[in-house]
């Protein structure tokens, strides 16, 4: 092509000025209209319906996959509880999809386990190539809709990951089209979603993100009704956080507990607070906390305690715990060991014997189980590599119900997802027998 | 049904895809009547499901929705090959490469997690961002630097009406592709000029 000659445009400066007012009057226009900001609105859920302590545990999923990991719960208006979690051949496959199923408490069952997100209809709903799918955390908004947020990957591992919305008016039954959430500016790569999602007091939504590309720290993500994102913060900086789980005490108080992703040694849950309902925040610092570096939940009781679940040990997956702290989230105190497999940890267990202590474990989660030699062999099938075969039990998700009873749901060996139900009568109970526990 | 801001993004990398075409030496040889011909068809290709997304979704997938400062750019960069003339004074696509480097080589770092600043947060409403970005342009028009007045105004323009899929102005303003471009032109530029000594600036 010959040198182009010269330009269209060499006048037109009136014409640029008004381009410029009108673009800057409806910016500020939009500028105005924007939500001021909220506080939080504290759950402050009563005792239990009964007063006769209650500790069941079951499991949700059925083994239809191979792989299950990261569950989450949210409550439904007839008082079931649903809930979602990651399910397929392994993670980052492409035949991952989100999985569901519902536990109605009279019956004390799970039932109807079935997708509710996969890669292809991801992918059709926001027109754009989709590679994997990962974890999922629903929550009501404040229109009484379910949200559901989960993760999705265009390109590259999990730092390539942003995350997708889908909406239901039905308790679950359908879902709108997915609408993915641009929160960051970078090919909108690096946010995945973990912690339980809050109201503020204005029916806007606060969902805790973490940002993991090229560093790895923790976001707080501002939706509005509409489910459009309306503000970001940052919970911390650097390179060694993740997951934040946001911890309401009051409108102005909360406590943030992080995963530490860091490599300095001890390995603690970080935690940050704001007396300000979040317009500042505390730098993080080490709890007293011990973790692996993996996923915990929590909830506020209605008396200002913190109830987290989390692998309270530094080294491994296999040790998961309740405790519980009156000081938020200063000093803490082990309510009970849910799982324990402390003879294992760098000691791998050859196959026969992986097998014949997960069948045990299995029985005794579930009396109702069938075959819980078959899942033990589904568990092996996950967990028994080269050197050996061990136990995770990660990934705990944590609510407290209208009725005041706790759901906590977990990963169980990669294979399953375990269900605990109990109640503040047993809690209490548990606490009363812990008071001289082991202080962390 | 399909949301305008899916139209707006599959409309964006179509743009993109088809704008690298002239690019190529076989096709710049062409005459304009027969470049535009074929940009016209390379569309609608990129815009055909071929599978189950055409491929500007998987475009959009990987780079996400453009800018309005790359739009403008993008067709600013087709315009001559199909009409034998530029549509603004190179100078004014100097000035703007330039603030665009600046602005990425400072931005970007932040809002990836260096430091607690977060400027990206600003691009959700912040009436204080607005007024800097309003000085800025300007700034700019007295300066008869037009581009860059436009690209600014018509990105909070675009923004207000929610034309991309994104709720924040930043993702209006810049995105890392014509980060990249800018900074790649802007250091060509001063290699150039360093070597020629004066040597004038391609963006």
């Amino acid at each position: 092509m010959t040198e182009p000659a010269g330009p269209v445009f060499t006048r037109g400066r009136t014409l640029v000025l008004v381009i410029l007012l009108v673009g800057f009057g409806a910016g500020f226009v939009k500028s105005f209209e924007r939500a001021p900001a909220g506080f939080f609105q504290p759950r402050s859920i009563g005792g239990a319906v009964d007063a006769k302590p209650r500790f069941e545990t079951r499991f949700v999923s059925g083994g239809e996959t191979p792989q299950t990991h990261a569950p989450s719960l949210v409550e439904l208006n007839d008082g079931g509880v649903r809930a979602f979690w990651f399910a397929g051949s392994r993670e980052g496959a492409k035949d991952v999809e989100i999985h569901t199923a519902v536990f109605h408490p009279a019956r004390a069952v799970w039932r109807g386990e079935s997708p509710v997100a996969s890669r292809a209809g991801t992918q059709r709903s926001l027109l754009r190539y989709i590679r994997k799918l990962g974890n999922p955390v629903a929550v009501r908004a404040a229109n009484g809709q379910i949200r559901l947020f989960y993760v999705t990957v265009s390109l590259g591992g999990w730092g390539g990951s942003s995350v997708t919305m889908t909406t239901s008016a039905d308790d679950g039954k359908t879902w709108t089209p997915a609408r993915r959430l641009i929160t960051t500016p970078f090919f909108n790569l690096g946010t995945l979603v973990k912690g339980t999602p809050f109201l503020y007091d204005d029916g806007t939504l606060g969902v805790p993100v973490y940002h993991e590309m090229i560093g790895k720290f923790g976001e707080l993500l501002r939706l509005d009704k509409t489910g459009a994102v309306i503000d970001k913060q940052r919970l911390s900086s650097g390179n060694d956080s993740l997951q934040p789980v946001v911890l309401a005490q009051s409108d102005r108080n909360a406590t943030v507990l992080m995963r530490y992703a860091g490599k300095q040694p001890p390995k603690r849950v970080l935690r940050v607070s704001t007396d300000d309902a979040g317009q500042h925040w505390s730098h993080p610092e080490k709890s007293a906390l011990s973790n692996p570096g993996a996923a915990l939940s929590g909830v506020v009781l209605a008396d200002g305690r913190v109830l987290v679940a989390l692998n309270d040990v530094e080294g491994n997956r296999d040790q998961l715990s309740l405790v519980a702290s009156r000081d938020g989230g200063v000093t803490w105190k082990t309510v009970i060991t849910l799982e324990n497999q402390p003879g294992v940890r760098g000691h791998p267990l050859d196959r026969a014997r992986y097998l014949e202590t997960a069948e045990a474990l299995a029985r005794d989660s579930d009396a109702t189980l069938s075959d819980p030699a078959g899942h033990a062999r589904a568990a092996a099938a996950q967990m028994c590599r080269g050197a050996g075969c061990g136990f995770e039990f990660s990934y705990p998700y944590l609510i407290q119900a209208r009725n005041g009873e706790f759901h906590l749901v977990y990963t169980w060996n990669r294979s399953f997802i375990k269900h605990l139900r109990f109640n503040q009568a047993w809690l209490d109970q548990r606490s009363g027998e812990t008071g001289n526990d082991q202080r962390h | 049904m399909i949301n305008v801001t899916d139209l707006t993004g599959l409309a964006g990398a179509t743009l993109a895809l088809t704008a690298s075409l002239p690019l190529a030496p076989p096709i710049r040889r062409l005459k304009r009547i027969h470049i535009g011909m074929l940009m016209g068809a390379a569309a609608i290709v990129v815009s055909a499901p071929i599978g189950p997304l055409p491929l500007a979704a998987y475009a959009r997938g990987w780079f996400g929705d453009l800018s309005v400062t790359t739009n403008v750019l993008l067709v600013i960069g087709i315009f001559p090959h199909l009409s034998g003339r530029r549509l603004v004074d190179r100078g004014q696509e100097t000035a703007i490469c330039r603030l665009v480097a600046v602005t990425a080589l400072v931005f970007y770092p932040l809002a990836l997690g260096l430091g607690p600043f977060d400027p990206y947060r600003l691009g959700y409403g912040s009436p204080w961002f607005l007024t800097g970005l309003l000085t800025l342009a300007l700034g700019a028009w007295i300066g008869r630097f037009h581009l860059i007045t436009t690209c600014i105004a018509l990105a909070v323009l675009a923004h207000a009406m929610a034309w991309n899929e994104s709720t924040n102005l930043w993702d209006y303003l810049l995105d890392p592709l014509v980060s990249i471009y800018a900074i790649f032109v802007v250091l060509s530029g001063v290699v150039r000029a360093v070597a020629r000594s004066g040597g004038r600036d391609a963006c």
